[in-house]
């Protein structure tokens, strides 16, 4: 028998804790990095020049932060969220995504940059996180936590593609710095994306390479714009693969990883 | 890229509200606990003593707090629908 937080564990379940502590000494929850899925890291896009004659492929930082977040302060305490002091409620922004939906409504963070500032977001492939359910043995009942599986979605005949994005340029008030930031648009899963993404039933608008011109270069209405905006890719011209739980930690996370006890996709429609 | 954020959810520890994400570390569940008291995050996971199941904080050292974030965590699971 060995301890463990004061209590006795099996010797089994005390290698089991500390290889576990080990795992989690790898991970740097603060920095807010990609395993809790906030990386606000810089991505590459093609925004259009000013006359929209041509584009440029720019960094810009992941996450859009409106004008009127001040500061850098501001723009953490907006990210990771608060509680009003007035009103006791639970303030979050979290602008990694805009749906494709809400883009151009009334008041909307995001309408400004939907009818400006529209860029595309390059990409070779995203992963996404399928949630099932197992049954419980005793009473065959689904359990209430999920287990997680990791895929890898590309497209098919594509080394890259594009997303849908929009941007805003933003100067911190108080240091003078200046980055342009992004929001990648979103919407509705498609066949394959409702099974890998089965909580939230999302994907991202992916555009084929004529509608990526239109969106980034055209002098669009705001029913086009939307139009656009909710894209869904073909499915059967995505892919998508298992990959290893810790496939972040992995030099080619992208690498196929089989479970035998998960069902295979459905790909046909 | 990851594209979307993972499920959270707030649980209450004696009138500190918190915020809860859950996570695939080494293939097994772990909870995350951040607190709005600004106190250090907590890591949960479930363990086998010799009593039974019992929450542990993640790296070791705060079984107290994880005793009563974990009872929390068991509490939202169970009345989810």
């Amino acid at each position: 028998m060995c301890y463990y937080n004061g209590q006795k564990v099996s010797r089994e379940e005390f290698i089991r804790l500390i290889n576990l502590e080990k795992e989690v000494a790898k991970y740097d929850f603060l920095n807010r990095d990609i395993h809790v899925g906030f990386s606000y890291s810089m991505g590459a896009v093609l925004k259009p020049n000013e006359k929209k004659t041509d584009f440029d492929i720019v960094e810009m930082e992941w996450g859009f932060m409106p004008p009127y977040w001040k500061s850098r302060e501001d723009a953490i305490k907006y990210r990771n969220g608060f509680k009003d002091p007035v009103t006791g409620k639970w303030i979050q922004y979290l602008t990694l995504n805009a749906m494709s939906e809400e883009l151009l409504l009334p008041r909307k963070m995001y309408r400004d940059a939907a009818l400006k500032r529209r860029c595309l977001v390059l990409s070779t492939g995203f992963y996404e996180w399928q949630h099932i359910f197992p049954k419980n043995k005793r009473t065959g009942e689904p359990l209430k936590t999920a287990v997680k599986y990791p895929y890898y979605i590309h497209l098919k005949e594509r080394e890259y593609f594009y997303m849908a994005g929009i941007y805003q340029p933003w100067t911190d008030q108080t240091t003078g710095e200046h980055v342009e930031t992004f929001s990648v648009v979103t919407t509705e899963a498609n066949h394959l994306m409702r099974q890998v993404h089965n909580m939230k039933k999302r994907m991202p608008t992916i555009l084929n390479d004529e509608l990526a011109w239109e969106w980034m270069m055209g002098d669009l209405s705001e029913e086009r714009i939307t139009e656009i905006a909710k894209t869904q890719y073909a499915s059967n011209e995505m892919d998508a693969c298992t990959v290893a739980k810790d496939f972040l930690t992995k030099l080619e996370p992208a690498t196929p990883f089989v479970y035998e006890d998960l069902p295979a996709l459905e790909l046909n429609i | 890229m990851e594209l979307f954020a993972p499920e959270d959810f707030k649980i209450n520890i004696q009138g500190v509200t918190a915020t809860v994400t859950e996570h695939n570390v080494g293939d097994q569940q772990l909870f995350r606990v951040e607190f709005e008291d600004g106190r250090n995050p907590l890591n949960v996971i479930r363990a086998s003593t010799v009593n039974g199941k019992m929450w542990m904080s993640m790296p070791q050292g705060r079984l107290k707090e994880a005793e009563l974030a974990g009872q929390q965590i068991s509490e939202y699971f169970k009345n989810k629908k």
